[in-house]
């Protein structure tokens, strides 16, 4: 575009007056169909997660998670003292029958 | 159908109304929005943010304001955050062509609006490159007014502001767009 040094009030009023007969831009052709297909998108976005607005079903999930961390940690408690009980239960066991390392290694050799 | 029942059917969702509104609606929507954004690519994709934005928002619509004026709050705010966005893609690629990292990005061309007559054409792409360098508000005052042909009034009900303010808006962005046009035509 070619530039004009022209900055006389008369120019400048003749570019603010620019638009004073503008028409309104059309939106282009098949605007409406388009429309259609990108709200069909969006709707087949949003109902996949539609279901976890509803609050019964989002109290649901959160019981079912509460439920299940419940569970884990109980779980884990109890294989931690079963681990313990274990562990004494082998001591006794070895005890009993003489097993543990030091006794094996003084018994003399026999001949 | 009048006024309430045609938005009580966009309320319930009827498809057939939400398809007139948009065929009445689509080119006031369309024209305020590429006046703003003045890139027809972009203009096509933020009108149809409006519409979705319409059709996911009638119900929480009150009709305090005419619908129009509620159609055209949401345009202009679109209008006004995909700029910001562009605005904000144009840095990172501005600072990694400054790292080295990517290629430069093309300095804005001048925007031809389709709606301007032939005679006035490079006068209005020059107005037009002005009116990008003024504040928001007085731009969007000055835009609804000249290329929707709105009155002061509507302009004041859509900025939710009164129309003493509107009428300071527009007097401040046309001494602004004479700032910007003369340092235009004085720059070498």
């Amino acid at each position: 575009m070619m530039k004009k040094n022209n900055t006389s009030p008369q120019h400048i009023d003749e570019i603010l007056a620019s638009l004073d007969s503008i028409r309104r831009a059309e939106a282009p052709d098949f605007f409406l169909t388009r429309l259609e297909g990108r709200l069909a998108n969006r709707s087949a976005e949003l109902h996949g997660w539609v279901w976890f607005n509803r609050p019964v079903l989002s109290f649901a999930t959160l019981c079912l998670l509460l439920v299940l961390n419940v569970f884990v940690i109980s779980n884990f408690l109890q294989s931690d003292s079963r681990s313990t009980n274990n562990a004494t239960g082998i001591e006794v066991f070895a005890e009993e029958y003489d097993l543990n390392g030091t006794s094996v290694y003084n018994e003399k050799p026999t001949p | 159908m009048n006024d309430q029942a045609f938005i009580h059917a966009l309320q319930q969702g009827d498809p057939s109304a939400f398809k007139q509104l948009v065929g009445t609606c689509q080119s006031m929507v369309y024209n305020t929005v590429l006046s703003i954004i003045q890139d027809a690519a972009d203009a096509e994709d933020v009108s149809q943010e409006v519409f979705i934005q319409v059709f996911q928002s009638i119900a929480t619509f009150r009709g305090e304001a005419k619908l129009s004026t509620w159609i055209y709050r949401i345009a202009v705010s679109k209008a006004l955050d995909a700029e910001r966005k562009k605005k904000a893609r144009k840095r990172i690629a501005d600072l990694r062509s400054w790292a080295g990292l990517g290629a430069r990005e093309e300095a804005a061309v001048h925007f031809h609006h389709p709606g301007v007559q032939l005679d006035n054409r490079e006068n209005a792409a020059i107005l037009f490159r002005a009116m990008r360098q003024i504040p928001a508000n007085q731009r969007i005052a000055f835009t609804l007014v000249k290329t929707e042909g709105l009155s002061y009034e509507e302009v004041a009900a859509i900025m939710n502001l009164s129309v003493k303010a509107v009428e300071a808006l527009m007097h401040r962005a046309k001494e602004n767009l004479r700032r910007q046009l003369t340092s235009y035509y004085k720059q070498p």
